[in-house]
This record gives structure tokens, C-alpha cells and sequence, in this order.
């Protein structure tokens, strides 16, 4: 007898006991779990007044799970950052410079444990900021637990609007809003020809890619087109053939797709099968990935796409990467490719943090909140500053096209663009 | 399953014969200390939100467990859909806070009242169902359910989901949470508690063990069944519903995700189904192991790997639940395991 009570000793108290291990160390100075931080006894406000200064940024992003892949550019991109403004002894914050350190656990592309880490980086490992997860369902759960601590995050990997609709005062993010991903499309179309008339756009059942479309509607509308087709088709859809043919019969001169990599492709594919062909095609996500160009071939030609960044945009800085090329190559050199835009809207939103800390002269997260909300900074990421809800509506998006040539190349914003938009689309029935 | 061993095995709900005494009694004891323990926790030192938030998941899933354990432990019924039930309370509730304005209390009842009516409605012809069927019917209107709450823009909100206000003062949201779930958890215990000595639950076990017996005898095997299968749906809800005022957020694809099935499933095997606390202890122990992994040994992304290994080891060495082991029916040895293993025919 006296053995089962001790196995139910065991399990009964392994609750607790866990419980009071890990928890208990919160009560000591030391932050726990923290491997390479081991010797800082001081609490983040008066970590200024002491000799070792650190700015820790904690985040929770996705390294295992559907979202494994983007969350592993956003972790590049935090790490990029760090390596560098480490080189230079780190970030100025009044007279003194302080060291930046990263704390990233893995939020398994679950929101729930997304929000369940970062409560564990503002209680009990004491980050000094937060950084964003990648997509918007997490970026929504994370941005309230922030609030809650009074914590500051800036995101830059959640684009839905509605994370941003809830009166937050603490969130920020540096990409562009979803609303905005079509209207580089829509303008550099109407800059090339100002005769289009009418739009289609077709939508993954997603709340990212309904943003996205009501964005594109109510903007095309303003700039005087007629949109003749606005329907959706179910998330993960395996045929759209009868949205395309009630598109077809409308004749549109624009068809534009909020939605993702696959879906995007999938409307591709059958587009050319129904041969509905309008002079311009566009995509909120997907044409400007290489794996858009390997499952289309030549059928990728002249498909145009969204960008929020992209290595060739011509825009000047005085940031630690100073031009979008300098970051592209700082990156290829530490991960072997050309970095994709989450990579660097990653780091910008650690260049929005420096550049708002610098401007505080300080660590403490009201002053840094503060100095978030009175942000106005031109990055190698492009403009960095906050509405009264804290997203960056400021930033155009950029637009790339699908060359005859097989490359993808920026066409816009017209001073930066690489090459010319190649218009109009060519019909299918002449290729 | 379910014709072997159970002659052995003393009914489960002596537990609580001669209160306190004895080894049950002992046990009891150590269970009304662990319950004490978290009633306190929010006021101990060390209890950083963090912890309030993992015990608060542990505690729903608990009571969701509960809740599972009336149609698949006691009543022996496979029910894989019981997240159908959980999305029924999300949306209840979230739909009543925002489209009639109501506040949490009188939302929470609704959404939980919503998946009980649900699942009378659909136990009914469901539940003439057995073995396979019924779990391929049960996994088929949870999908269902999501799909629909996914397509029907104008009710549910579609895609975009349902944001929710927040609860007010916001610095005591983590210990509102933390408490509601944990009187769920525990309301779940006496309810389990409270049925097995009543008609109600000796029926639930008749037809557990021999349904036409148990018809034949008298019992009203249908009506027994659907209560089983609502009850289990009021825990799901009102779960369900706590969960969507403490995420703000509903949204299809997060409240009607199969995982939530899995883990009640899982939370419940674990600790023993046909038990009262396995499922309340599966759930604790399950979380802790994930917790544990996760954030605080050095395994990096094999978390999911050795959780899954772990897991495949306590099914096969412990097909029963660690409760048989801590209420001492049966001694940890190596032969118990090996009979374990001959018993199920691993």
C-alpha cells in the first residue's frame, strides 16, 4: 500500500512541484531559462543606470507547424539585426550604448501557445520589448497579452486590420495593413493604361485575404473602375472553375486574387484552361515566390504580384543596413540566399524599436511606447510610422512581375522599378 | 474492449466509500490538498501570469476530458466530435455578447444551453449508432459544424470571426479566467460524482457493458445515452464559451479544430477513462508533459516527437489510465505491464 501512495505522491505533486520549481524562480533575480543570460541582477528600468546595459527582445514565432518556413525568415531577420547593431556595441540609449540580446521560443503555429509564451516573456523571463510572431491569428492572440502587461510589441508579420480595430495602445506593426496589398496593382495599371475600365476579384475564404479584397474594392472604386465580380471560393479549394467562368463572362480589363501561394496557383491553372485572359493579372500573395514560377512555367509570364519589400527597391537610410541591396547582401552572406520580404520587415520592426529608443533616451516601455507613436523614419525597409492604431499605412506596396525571361523583377514604384511593367497580359490563345 | 477485466476491477465510484479512510481515503486527502493548493495559487508568490495561463488551459481541458469521460468512458460510446460542442459554446456565447449584447454570464448559459440542445438533437439518431459508425458520424458533424460557422458570413462572421470586448478591469483577466475554469473542472468532478450514484450512471455502465442486457433489463438505454452525450456537451460548452471571452476571438478554424478532441480524448485515456479523477489527472499530466518539453528541457523541436513517443509508451505499458495504478487496483511491476500488454494484445 505504503508504494501507491507514493506513485500517487508522484503524480499528484508533479503538478505542483513543477509548478513551484520553475515559478519559483521568478521570485529570484536571475530571469529563468535564460542560457546566455546568466549574470544580469537588475530589472530592465534601472538597467540603464547600471554598467552591463541590455535591451532583450523576446518573440514566440513559428518554427515547427504550417507556418515553420516564414517563421524561420522572421527569426533570420531578428537575428540579422542583432548581429550587426551588436558589431556596433549596440543600441545608443541616452549617453551609453546597451547590447541586444533575442529570446525566441517556438509557438508551434498555435495561437494558443503563441500567447501562452509571450505572457512567459513578460512574466517571467522579463523581456525588455516584444517583438511579432508570423501571421495574423497569432499576431492577434500575442497583441493581447502585450496590452494587457502594458508591454510594447511592434509586429511585422500580422497585415489583418482587425488586430488593429481593438482601441490597442501598445501594438505596432511595420508592414503595410491588408487593405493596401492590391493598390501598387491597381496604380501601376491605371498609370500604364488609364483606359481600364472594370476589375474581377476573386478571394480565399480567409480573413486575411477578405481584408485584402474589401481594401482592393473600395480603392479601385475611388479611383473610378467598376468592379463587375467580387465572390470567394472555400479556403484550400481544389477547383474555381465557375468563379472563372462567371468572370469571363463579365470580360474584365483587371482580375485580381487575394489569396495565397496555392489557391493563386490554382486560378492560374484554370484560368488558362477557360482562356479568360484580361490585360492585367494580379495576386495579393504568390507570383513573387519562386515556387509560383516552378509550378506554372511559362504560364507565370506577365502575372504581376504584391510585395511589401523587395532586394531591388531604391530606397536610402541611415539605419545600420542603409539600403534594401546592403541588407540583401548582409543576409546572403550569413544565410545563403536572397531574402525574402519577411526576413526584412523583421528587422525593420527592430530598427523602428532603436530608432524609437534612441529618441526616448531610454528603456522604459511608456517612454518607448510613446516615442513608437511619434515615430516617422525613413528605413532600407521604407517608411516606418504609426497611425492611432499603430499600423504602418504610410509604406506603398511594391509590385513584381513574372518577366518573359523567366526572372521577377520590381515594377513598381515607378522610381524604383528594375525593368518596365510588361502590358498588357498576353492572350492565352496567342502564346 | 470493454468484456475483459472489468470483473476484476472493484466499481469505480467506491472511491468514496468511508470518507478518508483507508488508502482511498489517503488519496482523497491528497486530492483535496492539491485542490486547496490551486484554489490559492493565484495569491502565491511565484504565480506569474504565465503559470495562470497554462493552469487555466490545463483546467479547461480538464473539464472538457469530464465532460468526454460520460459518453466514452462510462458509456463506452467512441465520440470523436465532442470539439463540435466546444465550437457550439465559443459561438454561443461570443454571438450572444456581441449580436444581443449580453453580458458574459447570461452568454455563457446560451452557449452552453446551444450545445446540449445540439447534441440531443443529433444524439438521437446518432447514438443508434455503434462502434465505428458512430465515431465516423461524430468526426463527420464536427467537421460539419466548422465548415458551416466558416461559410455563413452574415450569422458567424465568417472567415473574419467574431472579436470579442474585452474582460474589464483587464490586470484581473488571468485570475477571472483561471477561476472560472477551474470551478468548471471541479463543478465537472461532483457532477461525475453525483450521476454514478444515481440511476443515471449505473445505466450509463450497463450499457457500457452489454447494451441489449442492459435494454432488456428495463433501462431506458436511449435516454440514458443522449444524457450522457448532452452532459458531455454542456462541459465542451460552457469550456467553449470561457475559453472565447479569454482569447476575445472566435474563429471557425481555432474552435472546431479536431486537435481539441484529441486532447480531451487523450487527457481522459491517459489518466483512465471510467474513472472519476482520471481524466481531471490525464489532463494535468498530459499538459505538464507538453509544458515541461516545450519550455524547459533542452530537446529544441523534437517536443512533438518525444511527447508523441511518451505517449505511445503509457498507451501500451498502461492501456487503462494511470489511475488504476494510484488507486492501487493494480501494483507497478514489470508483470503488471506484461500482463497489461498480453491483456490488450499489443
Amino acid at each position: 500500500m505504503s508504494k501507491r501512495v507514493l506513485v500517487l505522491l508522484v503524480v499528484l505533486l508533479v503538478a505542483a512541484m513543477a509548478l513551484a520549481a520553475c515559478g519559483g524562480s521568478q521570485a529570484t533575480p536571475a530571469p529563468s531559462g535564460g542560457e546566455e543570460q546568466s549574470t544580469s541582477g537588475t530589472t530592465e528600468e534601472q538597467a540603464s543606470t547600471e554598467e552591463a546595459c541590455k535591451v532583450v527582445f523576446g518573440a514566440a514565432v513559428s518554427l515547427t507547424g504550417k507556418y515553420a518556413k516564414e517563421g524561420e525568415y522572421v527569426k533570420n531577420g531578428y537575428e540579422l539585426y542583432v548581429e550587426e547593431i551588436n558589431k556596433q556595441d549596440g543600441i545608443p540609449v541616452g549617453d551609453k550604448k546597451c547590447m541586444v540580446e533575442l529570446k525566441i521560443y517556438d509557438d508551434e503555429s498555435n495561437a494558443d501557445r503563441s500567447a501562452q509564451l509571450v505572457e512567459k516573456l513578460i512574466t517571467e523571463d522579463h523581456v525588455t520589448f516584444l517583438l511579432g510572431p508570423y501571421g495574423s491569428g497569432n499576431t492577434f492572440a500575442t497583441t493581447a497579452i502585450a496590452e494587457k502587461y502594458k508591454v510594447p510589441m511592434v509586429e511585422a508579420n500580422g497585415a489583418a486590420t482587425k488586430i488593429f480595430n481593438r482601441g490597442f495602445k501598445y501594438s505596432f506593426a511595420v508592414l503595410s495593413p491588408a487593405p493596401n496589398y492590391l493598390r501598387g496593382i491597381i496604380d501601376m495599371a491605371l498609370d500604364k493604361d488609364p483606359n481600364l475600365k472594370t476589375v474581377a476579384i476573386v478571394i480565399e475564404n480567409g480573413a486575411f485575404a477578405l481584408e485584402v479584397a474589401q481594401g482592393a474594392k473600395d480603392y479601385a472604386e475611388e479611383k473610378g473602375l467598376e468592379v463587375v465580380y467580387f465572390d470567394k471560393y472555400a479556403k484550400a479549394a481544389k477547383d474555381v472553375s465557375s468563379l472563372i467562368t462567371a468572370m469571363k463572362s463579365k470580360n474584365p480589363d483587371i482580375v485580381l486574387g487575394a489569396g495565397h501561394l496555392q489557391d493563386t496557383i490554382l486560378v492560374m491553372k484554370q484560368s488558362k484552361d477557360l482562356g479568360l485572359s484580361p490585360k492585367v493579372f494580379g495576386f495579393s500573395v504568390g507570383p513573387t515566390s519562386p515556387e509560383f514560377r516552378k509550378a506554372l512555367g511559362k504560364d507565370a509570364d506577365y502575372v504581376v504580384g504584391a510585395a511589401q519589400w523587395t532586394p531591388e527597391l531604391k530606397y536610402k537610410s541611415d539605419d545600420i543596413f542603409g539600403t534594401p541591396q546592403h541588407f540583401t547582401e548582409l543576409y546572403k552572406a550569413k544565410y545563403g540566399e536572397i531574402p525574402p520580404y519577411q526576413a526584412a520587415e523583421s528587422a525593420a520592426a527592430l530598427i523602428a524599436y532603436q530608432k524609437a529608443i534612441e529618441a526616448a533616451g531610454s528603456l522604459d516601455k511608456d517612454k518607448v511606447r510613446d516615442a513608437l507613436a511619434a515615430l516617422d523614419y525613413d528605413s532600407f525597409y521604407g517608411k516606418l510610422k504609426f497611425n492611432e492604431q499603430g499600423m504602418n499605412v504610410y509604406k506603398p506596396m511594391a509590385v513584381m512581375q513574372n518577366y518573359t525571361d523567366g526572372g521577377l523583377y520590381t515594377v513598381w514604384p515607378k522610381e524604383a522599378a528594375v525593368k518596365e511593367f510588361l502590358y498588357p497580359f498576353k492572350p492565352w490563345d496567342e502564346r | 474492449m470493454s468484456d475483459r477485466e472489468k470483473k476484476k476491477a472493484p466499481l469505480q465510484y467506491s472511491l468514496f466509500d468511508g470518507l478518508f479512510q483507508g488508502r482511498q481515503g489517503v488519496l482523497l486527502g491528497l486530492f483535496t490538498l492539491f485542490l486547496i493548493f490551486l484554489a490559492i495559487f493565484p495569491f502565491l508568490s511565484f504565480a506569474s501570469g504565465f503559470w495562470l495561463n497554462t493552469l487555466t488551459l490545463i483546467l479547461l481541458l480538464a473539464a472538457m476530458a469530464i465532460g468526454w469521460n460520460f459518453i466514452g468512458g462510462y458509456t463506452g460510446y467512441a465520440a470523436f466530435g465532442n470539439v463540435a460542442f466546444f465550437g457550439f459554446g465559443a459561438y454561443g456565447t461570443g454571438l450572444s455578447m456581441t449580436k444581443l449584447g449580453l453580458s458574459f454570464f447570461p452568454s455563457l448559459l446560451i452557449g452552453a444551453l446551444a450545445a446540449m440542445l445540439f447534441a440531443i438533437v443529433m444524439g438521437l439518431p446518432i447514438l443508434r449508432l455503434k462502434g465505428h459508425y458512430f465515431a465516423i458520424a461524430t468526426v463527420a458533424i464536427a467537421t460539419a459544424m466548422g465548415e458551416i460557422a466558416d461559410s455563413w458570413t452574415s450569422f458567424t462572421g465568417g472567415a473574419a470571426g467574431i472579436t470579442l470586448p474585452f474582460f474589464d478591469p483587464i490586470e484581473w483577466s488571468g485570475q477571472f479566467f483561471y477561476y472560472m475554469s477551474l470551478l468548471l473542472a471541479v463543478g465537472g468532478l461532483l457532477l461525475t460524482w453525483f450521476i454514478l450514484n444515481r440511476k443515471m450512471g449505473y445505466s450509463w455502465i450497463a450499457i457500457r457493458e452489454d447494451e441489449d442486457a442492459a435494454n432488456m433489463m428495463g433501462i431506458n438505454t436511449t435516454w440514458a445515452k443522449v444524457m450522457a452525450f448532452a452532459l458531455s456537451a454542456l462541459m465542451a460548452g460552457l469550456a467553449g464559451g470561457i475559453y472565447a471571452y479569454w482569447k476575445t476571438f472566435v474563429l471557425a478554424e481555432e474552435v472546431f479544430k479536431i486537435e481539441y478532441t484529441l486532447q480531451m480524448i487523450l487527457a481522459a485515456v491517459l489518466g483512465g477513462t471510467g474513472t472519476i479523477f482520471g481524466p481531471f489527472i490525464g489532463a494535468f499530466i498530459y499538459y505538464i508533459l507538453i509544458t515541461l518539453l516545450v519550455f524547459f528541457l533542452p530537446v529544441g523541436q523534437l517536443h512533438a516527437t518525444i511527447l508523441g513517443t511518451i505517449i505511445i509508451l503509457v498507451m501500451v505499458f498502461t492501456p487503462k489510465g494511470l489511475m488504476d495504478f494510484i488507486s492501487g487496483r493494480k501494483k507497478i511491476s514489470i508483470n503488471s505491464l506484461l500482463e497489461n500488454i498480453r491483456t490488450y494484445r499489443v
